[in-house]
Parts: structure tokens; sequence; C-alpha cells
């Protein structure tokens, strides 16, 4: 599918960030983005340091993506800490894209709902809705973020408090890091498009690999207590809805 | 039984950044590099940018003067670990970071780099120390290093013990062509024995081996943990069932399977019977 000109004139700069986990992804991977490759973006991979066979892949996505970057980084803070990674290295890259797009290879194996979510997920790079997704920036200026709309959830509150698992630890990072916004609404799964200026303006203010180091290590979930790297999931949302920007679903 | 190994040509970051677009950049990419850091933290991004073009593998390495200045060198710890954190970066799993300077006896700062490498949840870097007015090979934590000095060069070549083997030329080269040359001409001249080549082999495979033996661990792992997920999940539907609809009264929740077959969600049949189909598909 090609792009209506009139929308392309408008992007001039794209970045993907990717972050892989999993040792037999690599060519998913490469099937994903094939439809992206036509808008020239950035291409930004962080692959897990623990993944056997991370070279080969390495290689693979290479040939694949010419010029791509790759990193590999420790598994700290799931793929939101890579994506902090990724972040950083965009930034010390000195790249400006317009809008960036984060990823990962999603499986969540614990999950009962694993199969489709990462496909439901992944819908804002199927051929058939990136237009959308374009339209939706185009038309809209105050949309920030641009995701699946089955999964931007809302975080719960009552009486001005988090009521979730993570209450205590969003309440102490949104102090922090001077994020106040009242759209609490967040893309569960950490896989959207985003406008580039708002975010790389709040990492430029806050390193992002000092934000990964307090992150914990290994496959951490918040099934059962909150965690720093899942708050920040939601955190990366609000950076955004802090600006009075939105997020749109598709 | 002695064999060639691949060093790593120390070439300055400053060097490499006045040469970016140069086509020798791009020559041999068996030829691979040990950039010395020589450039402020503001230039990094020309670095890396070029580094991944090169497509050449690499280690870098501090000027002594860098890694003794604390503000420098706090700078540069981002751009340090990004540089290590790279597919090309040729001692991933264990990284290694030169100290090269004129003489011993500086003082450095190496804590600052370790501590910001474990704060990211990789090993700490080694961090040896090497001199240019060194002569011999010069070994320290796991690295061998050897100036070649162009005017008096050896007759012959020591075998290196320890990998990886890092050289320097002195004078460094002018240009690229020179130094492409005089890298490509000494390439066969660095020797070391072959235990040291399996030696070095072998921990390869061995940390590959224990990462496919800790993803197997891992996948273990997730069995177990989405036992507990989903029994958690399922105890919450229930809990959500019983709150929400069990506690209804007998007769309102009979009255509303009746209000289901008017709304023609529920066959009529299977209200007297439950040997009957009760819902479409």
């Amino acid at each position: 599918m090609r792009l209506n000109p009139f929308i392309l004139d408008s992007i001039s700069r794209i970045a993907i960030l990717y972050h892989i986990f999993y040792e037999d992804s690599c060519e998913t991977v490469c099937q994903e983005l094939e439809a992206m490759q036509q808008y020239q973006p950035v291409f930004i991979f962080n692959i897990c340091a623990d993944t056997p066979g991370k070279k080969n892949m390495a290689h693979r996505l290479k040939n694949k993506f010419p010029g791509c970057f790759i990193i590999f980084t420790s598994n700290t803070g799931k793929d939101i800490g890579a994506k902090l990674a990724m972040l950083q290295l965009l930034l010390q890259l000195g790249i400006d894209p317009d809008y960036l797009l984060l990823l990962h290879d999603k499986k969540s194996l614990q999950a009962l709902k694993s199969a489709s979510w990462k496909n439901d997920l992944l819908a804002i790079i199927q051929p058939a809705h990136i237009e959308s997704v374009w339209q939706c920036f185009a038309q809209y200026s105050n949309c920030g973020i641009v995701a699946a709309k089955k999964y931007i959830h809302k975080e719960p509150v009552e009486n001005n408090s988090f009521t979730g698992k993570n209450a205590v630890l969003l309440k102490e990072l949104m102090d922090r890091y001077h994020i106040h916004t009242n759209d609490l609404s967040f893309v569960a799964g950490t896989m959207f498009w985003v406008r580039a200026v708002p975010l790389l303006q709040f990492f430029r203010q806050y390193n992002p690999l000092n934000i990964r180091k307090d992150m914990e290590t290994g496959n951490v979930i918040d099934n059962f207590s909150g965690t720093i790297t899942h708050s920040w999931e939601r955190l990366l949302s609000w950076i955004i809805t802090a600006q009075k920007l939105h997020i749109r679903g598709i | 039984m002695q064999q060639p190994v691949q060093p790593y040509y120390t070439i300055s970051a400053s060097f490499l950044l006045r040469n970016a677009g140069n086509p020798e950049l791009s020559g041999d990419e068996n030829i691979r590099l040990n950039i010395l850091l020589d450039i402020q933290p503001s230039q990094i991004h020309g670095l890396l940018s070029l580094l991944n073009t090169t497509g050449r593998e690499f280690l870098f390495s501090l000027p002594v003067n860098i890694s003794a200045d604390t503000t420098i060198l706090k700078a540069l710890l981002p751009a340090c670990y990004l540089l290590a954190s790279m597919d090309l970066y040729a001692a991933g799993d264990a990284p290694v970071v030169p100290v090269l300077g004129e003489q011993p006896g500086e003082a450095l700062q190496t804590g600052l780099l370790q501590d910001y490498f474990a704060e990211q949840g990789i090993a700490a870097p080694a961090i040896p120390v090497f001199h240019y007015c060194g002569t011999g090979v010069q070994e320290a934590q796991s690295c061998s290093f050897v100036v070649y000095n162009t005017i008096t060069p050896p007759d012959a070549f020591e075998p290196i013990h320890l990998l990886p083997v890092i050289i320097a030329v002195s004078p460094a080269p002018a240009d690229l062509i020179t130094w492409n040359q005089l890298a490509a001409q000494l390439q066969p001249c660095i020797i070391t024995d072959t235990d040291a080549i399996l030696s070095f082999e072998r921990k390869r495979y061995e940390t590959e081996m224990t990462r496919w033996e800790n993803r197997a661990l891992l996948y273990r792992h997730f069995l177990q943990l989405s036992k507990q997920v989903q029994e958690q999940e399922y105890y919450e539907v229930i809990d959500w069932y019983n709150h929400e609809y069990e506690i209804l009264p007998l007769w309102y929740k009979r009255f509303g399977h009746i209000i289901k077959v008017f709304m023609g969600k529920r066959s009529f049949r299977s209200l007297f019977s439950d040997n009957v189909k009760k819902y479409k598909d």
C-alpha cells in the first residue's frame, strides 16, 4: 500500500525502536517490519544480551535493514528498559525524527490472552491501518500517541489516589519526574506511535539510562505486586498526556 | 603450535571523525579497530554513526587524561555504555576498556566506569592500563598490548598469550591509506599459540551454552508462573461472578432466563430439559 502523497509530505522522519527478547523472533520481526521499509525509517533494534544466537540475529537484521543500529543490553526493565536504552541511543545519535514507533516481540507466555495480545497491538503497523495512523496525527494536532484501541487502558483512581498494584510507585515517580496529568490513559503493552518532540524533550531532561538503572532485572510481572518497570509502562504514555496531548485508538 | 590472530588496531576517534566519508574507512572489514576516545562527549553522535557504517568490529579505549578527569568521564559514561552495547563491539560478554597513556603513574577514575556498567546490568569491564613507552608485549587483565614502532620496527614479533590483542602504531600514520596498508601488512605477523585461541573460543562457546541453559530454565519458570497467573485470573473471574450474579435472588435469576428466551438468546425448550441445546453458536 502506498501513502497518500499529501500525508507523506507531512512525515519527514520516522524512527522505529524494536526490542527483541526471544531467540526465535528474528524472522517474525523481519516480516512485521517489511511494510515499514517504504517509509525509510531509522531502525534501532535492541536484542537482549541474554538471548542465545544474538550475533546471528544481528547479522540477519543488518542484511534485511541495511544501516540499522543494533545494541545488546541486559534484561533490565524488560521491554521498557530496552526502549529507554534505544531512546538514549537515538538522542546520542543526534537524530531528530518526527515520529517514533515503539515495538517489541511480546509473547507474555504467562498470560491467558498471550496469543492475541501482540497481534492486536500490532494493528498499528498493518498496511490496512497505517493510513489511519497518519490521518490521526495529521488531523488532530493534539494527538500525541496512536495505539490499538483495545489496549488503551485507564489507571484506576479513587479520591485522587491510585488504587492499582503500582499505586505507591506511580505517585512517587510522577512526583520525582514532574509528570502531572489528569488523563490517566496508557497503552498496555507499550507498542505505539508517538510524536517524537514531546517524548524526546522529556528524555533530554531526564537521562533514560538513569531511569533504567532503577528498574527490576529479569522477567518481572506486576500481577502480584507493583514494579518500577510496569509503572514506567504507564508513565511513557503520561509523559505525553501531561503535555496536553491525547492518545487515539485505531 | 602458532597461528596468526586478528588484533585490534588503535585509531583515535578524532582521526576517524576527520576521515568521515572517506571510502578507505569501509575497506577491509577484517581489520578490527581499537577506538581511542579522544573526543568530546558532544562528538559521540558522529562516532556512533561512523562505526555503524564501517561494519568493522571494534573495542574502545580511554586516553589516560580522560580516565583521570571525573567531569569528562562522567559525561562520556552513557556513550561508553552504548559503544559497549553495539553489536559490532567485540568484547560484549566480557567488556574490556583499556586505558592508554604515555607513561605509568597517572590517577585513574576507573571505578566510575565499572559502577556505571554494573548499574546498567552488564559485567563491570576489565580496565587494563597500557603505556606507549612500554616495549614488547604488555599483558594485563586478559588483554595484550603491543606498540609497533614504524621508525625502528622489530625484527620479529613475540607470540601473544592473552587475547584480545591491541596494537598501537607509533608514530600514528598520517592518513587512512597508510593506516590500512600498515594494518594489512602487520596482520599475518601477529601470532599466538593455538592454546590461547582455543581457550578464547572455549570461553565464547561456554558463554553461549550457558545462555541456552538459562533460556531452558526461563521457559520452565514461565510454565510455573503461568500456572500462578492463570489460577489468579480464574479466581478473579469466579469472584466477579459471585459478586455480580450469584448474589442475586433465585427468583430474579429465573426471571432473567425467561427474558433471555423472549430475547431469542436461549431456547424455550432448554427451560424444561437439560438435554436440549441452550444457546446458539
